[in-house]
C-alpha cells in the first residue's frame, strides 16, 4: 500500500499518536485470546482468583480435559470426527468449485453471471429456514449416525463461498495464455494441468483454506442434527461449558484445543489470509 | 470466415484452426455441463427445502407424529407464533442486537481500516491481529466473552484494581458493578408512548426496548467481525485512485475533510455490501449465544435461531418453528434480494 500520510512538519506527533491508537486497539482485539491461552496453564485457584500475570503454569487442565469421561464425548474422538469432516468435505468441495470456476470464467457461457448470484444468493438465506427438511431427509436415509451428513452438508456450505473465490481467482489467469495453449493444440487437460492450475494455486490453497476454518468452525448445523457418531470439536467446546462452566481454567484449555488448527492454518498461510477472509465474506 | 492460402492443400495455420474449431464446438458444451448439475441441485436442496418448511409452516404439524394437512385458517401458526411472548421477545432483541452490532462493528472496522492506513510501523502484523477473532470459533468466543463479562471475575475486576470504584465512592458515588450478561433491566422503554399511538399495542407482552443484557453479546459479536469489516475496508481503500486524495488536497480540504467528505463516501458500495453480510450473519446469530449467555435474564439474549432449535427439536411443534424460520427467512429477504439483484446488474 503507499503511503498517504501528510509529508507535514507535524508529521512525527501525529505518526506518534496513530502508533499508539493502534497499539491500543491490536491489544483490546489480543487481550481476550491472550488471557484465554494464559488462563489454560493456571490452576482454577489462580484462574479465579484476582488477575495476575506470573503463576506456576501447569499442564493439569489439558489432561483433564483431554481425558475422555465415560460414556461422553472425548476430546480425540471430536478432533478425529472434525479432522475427517473438515478434510473430506474440503476435497469434495475443491473437486466441483475448480471445474464451476474454469465454466464461470475461462469459457463463460452467456447469462451465466446471473447463475453465479443464484448460486451466491443461497449463502445469504438463513440456514435455520432448511432445518426441518435435511432433518427428515437424514433420518429417511439413515445418516443421523454417521460423520457423512455433515460432510454433505458442509460441502454444500461451502461450495457456493468457493465457487465465488476461486472465480475471481480464475479471472487473473491472462487469456492470451490460454489462447497460446489453445493454439498450441493443448487439450483441456494439459490447459489446465500446465496453465491454468499453477497460476491459481495460491488461490486455490487460500480457498480450501477458508472452508477449512468455516467447516472446522460450524456448529449450528453440527448440533441440530446431533449426529451420534459424527460430533465435532464446536460441539465438544459447548459440552465442556456446559460441564465445567465455573471452571474458567479448563475452559480456556478447551478453547485454546479448539482453536489451535485454526490458528496453524491461519500462521502457515497468513499471505492469503486477508484476500481470502475479505472474499470470504458471505460465511 | 479464414483465408485461405491455397484451394487444394490447406495450410498448417489452416488446419490447426480447423482443427480448433471443431474442438470449439465440443468444448461449447462443457460450460453448461459442469454448470447444470449445480444449478440444480441448490436449486432443488435450498428453495425446494425452503418451500418445504413453508409448508409446515401452514400445516397441523404440531407434534411428533407427521401431518401435512393444511391448517385452518392457514396463517393459524403465524397468529400463533406472532402472539408467543418469547418470540415478540426474540424479535425485539433480533432489531437491537443488529444495530448495535452494525454500528459497533462498521465503526470499529472503518476505524482500524483508516488507522492502519497511516504511516504506521508494522501495519501488517496489526492488521493480522485484528483479524485474527474473525478465523476463531464462535462458540470459543462466547466461552472467552462469558468470563470477560462475569461480574465477578471479568473486567469488573479493572474497575476495582484502576483504583476507578474507590475514587466514585470517595466522591459519595456508588461502586461501578455492571451485571453485563446478568442484568435482567430494558432500557428506555417504549411501551407506553407505543401504547398512546395505537393502542392495540396494549397486547404487547414484551417490553420494548433494550434489553440491557444484549449489549455485551453486541460487543463480543462486533469482537468477532471488525476485522473482516476491516479488511473489506482496507480492500475498497486500495482500489481507490490515489488522485482522488491528491486532488481533494490540493484544494485544500484538511485530513479529516478528505475522509469524511471524500473517502467514506466513496466507499459507500463496500459499506453496503458490508452491511448486507452484517445483518445475514445478525440474523443466524445462535454459536455465540448458546456460548456465552444461553437465553439470558428474562430471554434478553434470547435469538430467534434458538428459538428455532427448542421448539422444533425440543418440543416438537414443527409447524410453529417452520413458521418461525420463514418470518427469518422474510427479513432477510427484504435486504438480501434487492442487494443480490444491484449487483447482478452491476456485474454484467
Amino acid at each position: 500500500m503507499a503511503d498517504f500520510a501528510k509529508p507535514k512538519g507535524k508529521g512525527r506527533f501525529t505518526s506518534l499518536a496513530f502508533t499508539s491508537l493502534t497499539w491500543l486497539l491490536a491489544g483490546i482485539f489480543f487481550f481476550p485470546i491472550f488471557w484465554m491461552f494464559i488462563s489454560g496453564f493456571k490452576s482454577e485457584l489462580d484462574a479465579n482468583g484476582a488477575p495476575k500475570l506470573f503463576f506456576e503454569p501447569t499442564l493439569e487442565q489439558y489432561r483433564i480435559v483431554t481425558e475422555t469421561p465415560p460414556g461422553q464425548l472425548g476430546f480425540w474422538e471430536a478432533t478425529t470426527n472434525s479432522f475427517i469432516i473438515v478434510i473430506v468435505s474440503t476435497l469434495i468441495v475443491m473437486m466441483l468449485a475448480v471445474p464451476t470456476a474454469y465454466a464461470l470464467t475461462i469459457r463463460p457461457v452467456g447469462k451465466w453471471m446471473e447463475y453465479l448470484f443464484f448460486f451466491i444468493s443461497t449463502k445469504f438465506l438463513p440456514i435455520v429456514a432448511s432445518i426441518l427438511p435435511i432433518y427428515i431427509l437424514a433420518k429417511h436415509f439413515d445418516l443421523l449416525s454417521s460423520r457423512r451428513l455433515l460432510i454433505i452438508l458442509y460441502m454444500s456450505m461451502n461450495l457456493p463461498l468457493a465457487i465465488w473465490m476461486l472465480r475471481s481467482f480464475f479471472q487473473e489467469v491472462p487469456r492470451e495464455l490460454i489462447e497460446a495453449a489453445e493454439i498450441d493444440g493443448a487439450n483441456l487437460r494439459s490447459q489446465m494441468v500446465s496453465v491454468i492450475l499453477p497460476i491459481v494455486a495460491p488461490g486455490l490453497a487460500a480457498t480450501a483454506l477458508l472452508c477449512f476454518i468455516f467447516a472446522w468452525n460450524e456448529y449450528f448445523l453440527a448440533v441440530q442434527l446431533n449426529t451420534t457418531g459424527g460430533e465435532t470439536v464446536p460441539i465438544w467446546a459447548s459440552s465442556v461449558v456446559d460441564e465445567r462452566g465455573q471452571f474458567l481454567a479448563k475452559l480456556s484449555a478447551a478453547s485454546t484445543l479448539a482453536t489451535l488448527p485454526v490458528i496453524v492454518a491461519g500462521w502457515v498461510a497468513q499471505k492469503r489470509m486477508i484476500r481470502g477472509l475479505a472474499m470470504g465474506a458471505i460465511k | 470466415m479464414t483465408t485461405t492460402l491455397s484451394e487444394g492443400e490447406p495450410s498448417t495455420l489452416e488446419r490447426r484452426q480447423r482443427q480448433r474449431k471443431k474442438r470449439g464446438t465440443w468444448q461449447k458444451y462443457i460450460s453448461p455441463l459442469v454448470l447444470l448439475p449445480t444449478s440444480a441441485g441448490i436449486a432443488i436442496f435450498v428453495y425446494g427445502f425452503i418451500a418445504y418448511t413453508f409448508w409446515v409452516s401452514i400445516s397441523n404439524w404440531g407434534g411428533i407424529k407427521e401431518d401435512l394437512s393444511v391448517r385452518e385458517p392457514a396463517t393459524g401458526n403465524y397468529s400463533d407464533l406472532l402472539t408467543t411472548t418469547r418470540f415478540q421477545i426474540d424479535m425485539r432483541n433480533t432489531v437491537i442486537f443488529t444495530v448495535l452490532f452494525m454500528v459497533l462493528a462498521i465503526g470499529v472496522g472503518l476505524g482500524a481500516a483508516i488507522l492502519l492506513e497511516q504511516k504506521v510501523r508494522g501495519r501488517k502484523f496489526f492488521r493480522n491481529v485484528i483479524l485474527f477473532p474473525y478465523a476463531i470459533s464462535l462458540v470459543v468466543t462466547g466461552v472467552v466473552w462469558r468470563w470477560l463479562f462475569n461480574p465477578e471475575v471479568g473486567i469488573n475486576l479493572l474497575f476495582d484494581v484502576t483504583g476507578f470504584n474507590s475514587v466514585l465512592t470517595q466522591a459519595g458515588g456508588s461502586e461501578l458493578e455492571p451485571g453485563w450478561t446478568t442484568d435482567p433491566s430494558v432500557w428506555l422503554q417504549i411501551n407506553s408512548l407505543l401504547v398512546a399511538i395505537f393502542p392495540f399495542a396494549d397486547d404487547l407482552q414484551v417490553k420494548l426496548g433494550i434489553p440491557a443484557a444484549i449489549i455485551p453479546v453486541a460487543i463480543a459479536a462486533s469482537w468477532q467481525v471488525s476485522g473482516f469489516v476491516m479488511a473489506m475496508y482496507i480492500g475498497g481503500m486500495a482500489s481507490l485512485p490515489n488522485s482522488v486524495r491528491e486532488a481533494a488536497r490540493i484544494d485544500g480540504a484538511s485530513e479529516w475533510q478528505v475522509y469524511s467528505k471524500v473517502i467514506i463516501p466513496m466507499l459507500k458500495p463496500v459499506t453496503i455490501t458490508v452491511g448486507v453480510i452484517l445483518l445475514h450473519i445478525s440474523l443466524k446469530t445462535f454459536d455465540l449465544v448458546v456460548a456465552m449467555t444461553g437465553t439470558g435474564p428474562g430471554f434478553a439474549t434470547d435469538m430467534p435461531s434458538l428459538f428455532v432449535f427448542e421448539t422444533m427439536f425440543k418440543a416438537t411443534r414443527y409447524n410453529l418453528a417452520s413458521a418461525a424460520s420463514i418470518v427469518i427467512l422474510l427479513f432477510a429477504s427484504v435486504v438480501v434480494v434487492p442487494y443480490l439483484i444491484r449487483s447482478s446488474r452491476e456485474e454484467s
